[in-house]
């Protein structure tokens, strides 16, 4: 996470008087960028915009689509490629490797040129400074995806596509840094609590080069440098670096200190800024971020976890058939017509107060039990980082296992019929029939399967929380409060998803 | 230079307007098509395809295909195939595999090569939890689309 650095002239961060800094290199068993093919691929300059160019190419499909093509969900691939593939293709790409989908976002590929045209190069308000606006955003664009059946409707999907690119070319103009990815962006934040639990993370190779490293080209880029009398060398000759120009961390993470991949948005903008070579992109234990990681004991980064884990509950309930009879109940109630206000109640509930009053209640439950005299935000930040392995576990089972699992080769028609549609018939006839990748009668046994490993994992990294507590560990007592809650929302999880599914949603644009 | 960025979204979303897809589904004839169904609660059921011709007469010598889909992305399509009309219905086998919002669209050709095609929509298919009486408050009995032009109407009373 953050850093204490002060930015100076030109948006360089500089080192503090003390050279030799708490530096984090954890043990790593194999650094992906040395593999053959991959890594340097990943290393070279232009590697990130290759994988951003075939994102931006099927972004751009998916514009036209859904600007142009049937306004029909199932048979448009505005819907189906971003409801189905892009939910489904993230949670399984943080299970195995990371934050892909930032790795290669498009939205963030005009930040080249955003930064040529920066108005003012300035820096993000600091009451800003923190998730409480993409707490925010996060909780809106789950409303708006119910409000608006936003799964029924290609056209209301190009323009949540279209809004993405405009306001990350506009902030990342205004702005010096990449305000966009780590204040604003929904789908950033979703991204970087889910990666805490993927098996790859941003480190270094060795913690000696930093401490000598005068120009941190990791953070700054390699165009801030190049100062007069401070050569970067490699392999003993001096490296021009005005032909290399690239960006530092956009997220302002400095490499020796990351310990967590929140706000990382893998880039590998540090990797390839780095003149000598020692950032790398590590395997660790998927756990052992949540298990052993400090991630600050701030409420914003606290309530984000919480908010991630109950929206999964949350968007999975928007789902099946009680949330209608609720919102019924609620609008008779309210005496509205409009789905717009009970459904905010409902969301208000489950994804804003349920979590901060259930996440109060068991920090301030735990700190009395463990006869603690600190502060309960301390407690809670303790313990959140448990939330994390259960939370994604959820949001795997629904997004990856229900309408991945179940859904993926839906494509296949989908494209054929685009294709038919302008005239091109190679890839022959569409079968309508084709959608489920597995029987779909494993997807009940593999969801729970799923959710239970979640749990066995939260309730794992809960007990090792626990071990580390300072000045004594919390004995299972003091973990009580935490377990009930995680054992609730597992529970929570299991019916809902044995809830038959009842998908309304017919979009007032269809 | 910044007004000229801003346009350029703007012209992509004008210019997909204007000259985007086109469905390949040819409707070259006045036909009528209405859809009847037996239950709109989750399980099997029995859709009536019924079509006439512009004077008001059964058609039976039609092919009907049917397809099924939820009113969001994803969700495996229902399909089902008649070839054999009696007073120019159609009874085609059918499930509602999920409550939920549904389109049911209808397929018809001739020998003679006439063919149609036309899209219902059947929202509060209901779900084993919900009784009767839910579903018997909805307004699903008049479905209106457009075919040919015309405005045509469908419906399970």
């Amino acid at each position: 996470m953050g850093k204490k650095w002060s930015p100076v002239q030109n948006n360089r961060f500089v080192a503090p008087k003390s050279r030799f800094m708490s530096l984090y290199q954890p043990k790593t068993r194999f650094n992906v960028l040395k593999l053959p093919l991959i890594g340097p691929l990943l290393r070279w300059r232009w590697g990130r915009l290759i994988f951003q160019s075939v994102l931006l190419i099927v972004a751009v499909l998916l514009l036209y689509d859904g600007f142009s093509g049937p306004q029909f969900a199932p048979e448009n691939l505005s819907t189906v490629v971003t409801w189905i593939h892009y939910r489904g293709i993230i949670v399984f790409g943080f299970l195995l490797l990371g934050n892909i989908f930032c790795m290669g976002c498009p939205f963030t590929m005009p930040r080249t040129l955003a930064k040529r045209l920066a108005i003012s190069g300035r820096r993000w308000p600091k009451f800003l400074r923190n998730k409480w606006l993409a707490i925010g955003l996060l909780f809106f664009f789950f409303w708006a995806y119910e409000y608006f059946d936003l799964f029924a409707s290609p056209l209301l999907t190009a323009w949540v596509i279209l809004g993405y690119f405009i306001a990350s070319f506009f902030l990342e103009t205004i702005f010096s840094e990449s305000v966009f990815c780590k204040y604003v962006c929904p789908l950033g934040t979703f991204n970087f609590v889910s990666s805490t639990i993927s098996p790859l993370q941003i480190t270094i190779e060795d913690r000696n080069v930093c401490n000598t490293c005068t120009g941190r080209e990791c953070l700054n880029g390699t165009t801030a440098m190049g100062q007069p009398g401070n050569p970067i060398t490699k392999n003993g000759a001096v490296i021009s670096l005005d032909s290399i120009d690239v960006l530092g961390c956009g997220t302002e993470l400095f490499a020796p200190r990351i310990k967590s991949n929140l706000d990382c948005t893998l880039c590998l903008d540090c990797v390839r800024a780095c003149p000598h070579d020692n950032v790398i992109l590590g395997a660790r234990n998927p756990l052992k971020e949540v298990k052993e990681g400090t991630w600050p004991a701030r409420w914003d980064i606290s309530f984000l976890v919480l908010i991630f884990t109950f929206s999964a509950l949350g968007n999975a309930f928007g789902m099946v058939g009680p949330v209608f009879q609720l919102e019924a109940w609620l609008a008779n109630v309210l005496n509205v017509q409009d789905e717009a206000l009970p459904l905010l109640i409902i969301f208000g509930v489950t994804n804003l107060i349920m979590p901060i009053g259930f996440g109060l209640l068991a920090a301030w439950t735990s700190r009395a039990l463990a006869k603690r005299e600190e502060p309960i935000r301390n407690t809670l930040a303790r313990y959140v980082p448990a939330f994390s392995p259960l939370a994604f576990s959820i949001w795997l089972a629904h997004y990856g296992g229900f309408h991945f699992l179940g859904s993926a080769a839906a494509i296949s028609p989908v494209f054929k019929n685009f294709l038919e549609d302008h005239n091109i018939y190679f890839l022959g006839e569409p079968n309508w029939t084709m959608a489920a990748i597995v029987p779909l009668n494993w997807l009940d046994p593999m969801e729970m399967g799923i959710i239970l490993v979640g749990l066995l994992a939260s309730l794992y990294v809960l007990g090792e929380r626990a071990k580390k507590a300072k000045p004594k560990k919390d004995k299972t007592l003091a973990q009580l409060p935490w377990m009930l809650l995680l054992i609730g929302i597992t529970v929570a999880a299991f019916w809902i998803f044995y809830l038959p599914m009842e998908m309304r949603g017919v979009s007032i644009f269809a | 230079m910044l007004r000229k960025l801003i346009l350029l979204p703007s012209l992509f979303v004008l210019l997909t307007a204007c000259g985007g897809r086109n469905s390949n589904q040819a409707n070259n004839s006045n036909l009528d098509i209405a859809v009847d169904v037996e239950s709109m609660m989750v399980g099997a059921t029995d859709l009536m395809v019924t079509i006439l011709d512009e004077n008001g007469s059964p058609v039976n010598d039609a092919t009907v295909s049917i397809k099924g889909d939820m009113s969001h992305a994803g969700m495996q399509p229902v399909l089902g195939e008649s070839s054999s009309g009696s007073a120019g219905v159609y009874t085609i086998p059918y499930e509602w595999t999920m409550a939920g919002d549904w389109f049911i669209t209808v397929d018809v050709s001739r020998p003679d090569g006439e063919t149609a095609s036309a899209r219902f929509d059947f929202s509060g298919i209901g779900g084993d939890m919900e009784g009767e009486m839910d579903h018997g408050d909805m307004d699903h009995g008049e479905i209106e689309m457009e075919m040919d032009g015309e405005e045509m109407e469908s419906g399970s009373e």
